[in-house]
């Protein structure tokens, strides 16, 4: 995977370029700032973009805003959001600007080593990873609506990793159960929920969290 | 310094009573006997140039000229103040200096409209009667005084012995009784004086600082503006302060915490390739105490300031607020403004105590926080279905939020009946004035 990565920390930046050498992908070019980024986007063309919120002149959501510009602009271009605080309101407004290849992280999960490459990987291929910390936000919210409250804990976890945009078989390896298992509880969620069973792990999510925002 | 100066100002003025004392009859009849070169200078000014300016009125130039002798009625107050401070000591307030915006029509109505101005040449015209009485009483009793006083020298230094009035020549013991009526009468007089020259100059004070000063609610508001800027000022700091904090916190040792569970993250990769057990639980057990410690950091940072108040605004910081309490709370807001830094954090706090309240005590499964932006005013309500009985109490959350609400103008109001539910209601000026 060929990144791009914007974050003002230069100890971040880079840790993350060292972690990212190390499972074989490649920062072509990391910056310091939000505001030469879309060039940088426009010109190296990567398969991912990874960007910070708070970044210089003003340190407040220049990142993503950024993040948002270039979703505008390239709509192919995939963009994984880093933070050292999540907000669900960001989420939303990161998915709103398009369905494909979106991510949005706390910064210490970059520390789960594995997860987050995979995360990587996953968003730079079009998929989605939202952090479990918005996803708590926004299934706790939605505890109260019909479909949501006839799900089992159990049901209600895999939940969460689906909106969180994990694939069936990661929800398996977390949750410590087969495939298989996986399937069935995926199932009976999407009939609960009176979704259409969706196959395309990435439009299953933006189907989850669609439903959980705007019921 | 200044007030030592004063001190020993004050104490010398004790032990020179008596001659202070003689010295501010001379100098309040000094104020006074000049009062009318400056009131037949002030009549005539203002005479001239309203007479001119009111006559022209159809003429071109005659707003402006009308504009200036309003404009020059300043000039006559702090004239007419400077010369009561020289004679009486009296330092009346001046009135606020007028802002003239610029462009010749703006600056001609604000001219004509100036009160003050107005109020001075209304003083210059009231002066000339005013100053004809003061010289005649003044300069009519000191000559009095003195001339009968003195009555027994100027008899003496008469060439031919004998002073006469009109067809009456006193003579014998006749003569002396009226020298002596002349010298009580005198000392009479001179010792009354004081008294009517000190009555005369008061009411020449009161008339000045009717005209020519600043009235009492005027001078009362000044101190409250000022109260209220200042006020303001400290409320701001206090927020800057805060927001620093947050952001050496936030770019500081949050950033430098992550690179360190990055890095611990990275190792233990490398480790369980070497397959180092043991060490790879110690760093597990140490990636984990990182992330806690940030996940710590990052709360405490949000109670100090959420950075999404800075980034979105009350509605957005108060609805991750909501997000983030263990109850349903619904939030609705018709704010579409971003307000001052101090009226948003005073605002959001107000409404996480409210909520942390709700949590804590009320017993509520639902609350309701709406956002109404009345223009000149900011409301938040918050509402709860909990049992009620909370109040304002010394110490409490609620007392601390009255606090810091009171600091940037505004009120809280707490209606919580025995039962409930709970309403709260926080009102708050959306710009500081």
């Amino acid at each position: 995977v060929r990144v791009v990565l914007a974050e003002d920390s230069v100890l971040l930046r880079e840790g993350i370029v060292r972690l990212l050498a190390e499972f074989g992908h490649e920062v072509v070019e990391a910056l310091g700032s939000a505001n030469l980024l879309l060039e940088a986007v426009i010109k190296y063309e990567p398969d991912l973009t990874i960007v910070d919120v708070r970044m210089p002149p003003s340190f407040t959501d220049e990142g993503l805003r950024a993040a948002l510009q270039i979703r505008r602009q390239l709509p192919a271009a995939s963009v994984l959001v880093l933070s050292q605080y999540v907000e669900e309101r960001y989420a939303q407004e990161l998915i709103a600007s398009g369905s494909q290849g979106v991510g949005y992280l706390l910064k210490e999960r970059v520390a789960d080593v594995r997860e987050f490459v995979e995360a990587v990987e996953r968003v730079a291929s079009g998929g989605s990873a939202f952090d479990p910390e918005v996803i708590r936000h926004v299934i706790s919210r939605s505890r109260g609506l019909s479909g949501v409250s006839s799900l089992t804990p159990r049901e209600l976890d895999v939940l969460a990793l689906i909106a969180e945009g994990r694939s069936n078989g990661a929800i398996a390896k977390a949750m410590f159960v087969s495939d298989g298992a996986v399937e069935k509880h995926i199932t009976s969620i999407f009939m609960k929920l009176g979704l259409a069973p969706n196959d395309a792990e990435h439009r299953r999510v933006m189907a989850v969290l669609a439903f959980l925002r705007d019921s | 310094m200044a007030e030592r100066i004063a001190q020993q100002q004050y104490g010398c003025m004790r032990l020179v009573n008596m001659k202070f004392r003689s010295l501010r009859v001379v100098k309040q009849s000094g104020l006074l006997v000049s009062n009318l070169a400056f009131g037949v200078l002030w009549f005539t000014w203002v005479g001239v140039l309203l007479s001119l300016g009111i006559g022209s009125l159809l003429m071109i130039y005659g707003i402006p000229v009308l504009a200036l002798t309003v404009r020059s009625g300043r000039v006559i107050g702090a004239i007419d103040r400077r010369r009561l401070q020289l004679f009486a000591d009296v330092a009346l307030e001046p009135p606020a200096h007028k802002q003239m915006p610029s462009g010749v029509f703006p600056w001609l109505r604000a001219a004509l409209s100036d009160k003050v101005g107005w109020k001075g040449l209304a003083y210059g015209v009231v002066m000339l009667p005013w100053s004809v009485l003061t010289f005649a009483v003044v300069v009519v009793l000191w000559a009095l005084g003195v001339g009968a006083v003195t009555a027994p020298l100027y008899d003496w230094a008469l060439p031919n012995g004998v002073m006469s009035f009109d067809s009456f020549t006193p003579s014998g013991w006749e003569h002396v009784g009226v020298l002596a009526a002349l010298v009580v009468v005198g000392a009479g007089v001179l010792l009354a004086l004081p008294m009517i020259v000190n009555f005369l100059t008061t009411t020449h004070i009161g008339l000045s600082r009717s005209l020519l000063s600043v009235g009492q609610t005027e001078l009362l508001e000044r101190k409250v503006g000022d109260l209220n800027r200042s006020r303001n000022a400290s409320a701001a700091a206090a927020e800057t302060e805060r927001r620093r904090i947050e952001r050496d916190l936030h770019d500081g040792t949050q950033q430098r915490l992550t690179g360190i569970a990055i890095d611990l993250g990275i190792a233990r990769e490398r480790l369980s390739e070497v397959g180092d057990e043991q060490a790879r639980v110690l760093i597990d057990r140490a990636q984990e105490g990182v992330k806690e410690a940030i996940a710590e950091l990052r709360d405490l940072v949000r109670g100090i300031h959420p950075a999404i108040l800075t980034d979105r605004g009350l509605e957005a910081a108060i609805s991750s607020l909501a997000v983030r309490t263990s109850i349903d709370v619904e939030v609705s807001s018709d704010l579409k403004r971003r307000l001052e830094p101090t009226v948003e954090s005073a605002a959001y706090f107000a409404v996480a105590e409210a909520l942390t309240n709700v949590m804590k005590h009320g017993g509520a499964t639902t609350a309701t926080v709406t956002i109404r932006d009345l223009g000149e005013t900011l409301e938040v309500e918050i509402r709860d279905n909990g049992v009620g009985g909370a109040s304002v109490l010394p110490g409490g959350g609620l007392e601390g939020m009255q606090a810091r609400l009171n600091g940037v103008g505004g009120r809280l109001d707490v209606v919580s009946p025995d039962g409930g539910p709970t309403h709260v209601k926080v009102t708050l000026p959306c710009a500081l004035s």
